[in-house]
């Protein structure tokens, strides 16, 4: 009896853990697209840059800072705030400028004592936008990036 | 006419079963205070009571739990109440002490608070901490027991329970995602197992 409650006590604490691998990504992947023959293409779009209310980082800012930069059809990649439940983004095309603001729910995840702890973004919702329709398709974030939300110009 | 032979031949000595309760036992875990002093990141006790009906006890237990964890810039709590109930049938059946050799089932509830505190670096939006907490949560599962009841000296018992953990069902509520429930462990595990080592005092209802 004595040894099973000295075995219960030395490694009753230390069985299997989770692994130390993180899920959990802020980065937002945004795909332009556009209809064409009634079904939906990658769009190429050209903008000076997108901006993020409450960061000073730039996203896709050239420099010049005039120059601006255009995606061939690939997603354009930004990062949510994993401060807050919402981020609102402002993309800076050449001739307007249009708001996206995405509203979401966070779930702190502690893996083990070993480990960072990670956000896990889930339940993403487009809150408010002036582009013509958008669309989740994607409403979790992961580390392996996936588009999560479309954009119809 | 061979009727009433027949019945006058029953055996003497049948003992009629009794589903009257003889006694109560009352008693504490040993081992959640041991492992409190042993590893300064638990605390709990659990208390523990059962009544005989002949071969088969009605068992409860009520226990505290509370946990912290600390992790690369992350840190954990959780505390919260549990309880157990369910039935030990005893497999010695003519022990004149009535001391036991059981398995049994019991259902648990938990409820409980669960917190988690990290620090995050951000190459766009900076470094912060942030505290998420969750009040109130709930979880229940079932466990598989067997153990020992042995009688020491005349009200004085003790014995051991081991419990196979199973079938966890909880609801994660706004909050941290749910990883320690009081009573049961870790929630990344589809099964656990527990251990108790009990004294117990019993006073006769009869």
């Amino acid at each position: 009896m004595r040894w099973i409650l000295a075995s219960v006590m030395l490694f009753g604490s230390c069985l299997d853990k989770p692994d130390c691998i993180s899920q959990a990504g802020n980065t937002l992947q945004i795909a332009f697209k556009k209809i064409v023959n009634n079904s939906p293409q990658a769009d190429t779009v050209v903008f000076y840059y997108i901006s993020a209310a409450g960061a000073d980082s730039l996203f896709y800012r050239q420099q010049p800072v005039d120059l601006a930069d255009t995606l061939r059809g690939t997603p354009a990649t930004v990062a949510l705030n994993p401060f807050a439940d919402s981020t609102e983004f402002i993309f800076h095309f050449p001739f307007e400028e249009k708001i996206l603001r995405v509203r979401y729910r966070r779930n702190f995840r502690f893996i083990n004592e070993n480990c960072f702890s990670e956000v896990s973004i889930t339940n993403l919702q487009v809150a408010f936008t002036d582009f013509d329709s958008v669309h989740v398709v994607q409403p979790a974030l992961f580390k392996n990036l996936t588009v999560n939300i479309e954009v119809f110009r | 006419m061979l009727l009433p032979v027949l019945l006058a031949a029953q055996p003497a000595d049948t003992v009629k079963r009794s589903f009257r309760p003889t006694g109560l036992r009352l008693g504490a875990d040993l081992v959640a205070p041991v492992y409190a002093f042993a590893d300064s990141r638990y605390g709990g006790y659990e208390l523990n009571a059962d009544v005989d009906f002949y071969r088969y006890y009605l068992t409860v237990d009520a226990g505290r739990w509370q946990r912290q964890f600390t992790g690369s810039r992350s840190r954990y709590e959780n505390s919260g109440n549990y309880f157990r109930a369910g039935i030990d049938v005893n497999f010695l059946k003519n022990d004149p002490d009535g001391n036991m050799l059981f398995f049994g089932f019991r259902y648990a509830r938990s409820r409980f608070n669960e917190s988690v505190e990290r620090t995050a670096t951000d190459p766009v939006w900076g470094t912060r901490t942030e505290v998420q907490t969750a009040e109130g949560r709930r979880a229940g599962w079932m466990e598989i027991t067997g153990g020992l009841r042995v009688k020491m000296y005349r009200f004085i018992w003790m014995g051991y329970t081991v419990r196979y953990k199973f079938g966890l069902h909880a609801k994660n509520t706004s909050g941290p995602e749910m990883y320690d429930v009081p009573g049961y462990g870790s929630t990344f595990k589809p099964v656990t197992w527990g251990f108790n080592y009990l004294i117990l005092f019993r006073l006769p209802l009869r």
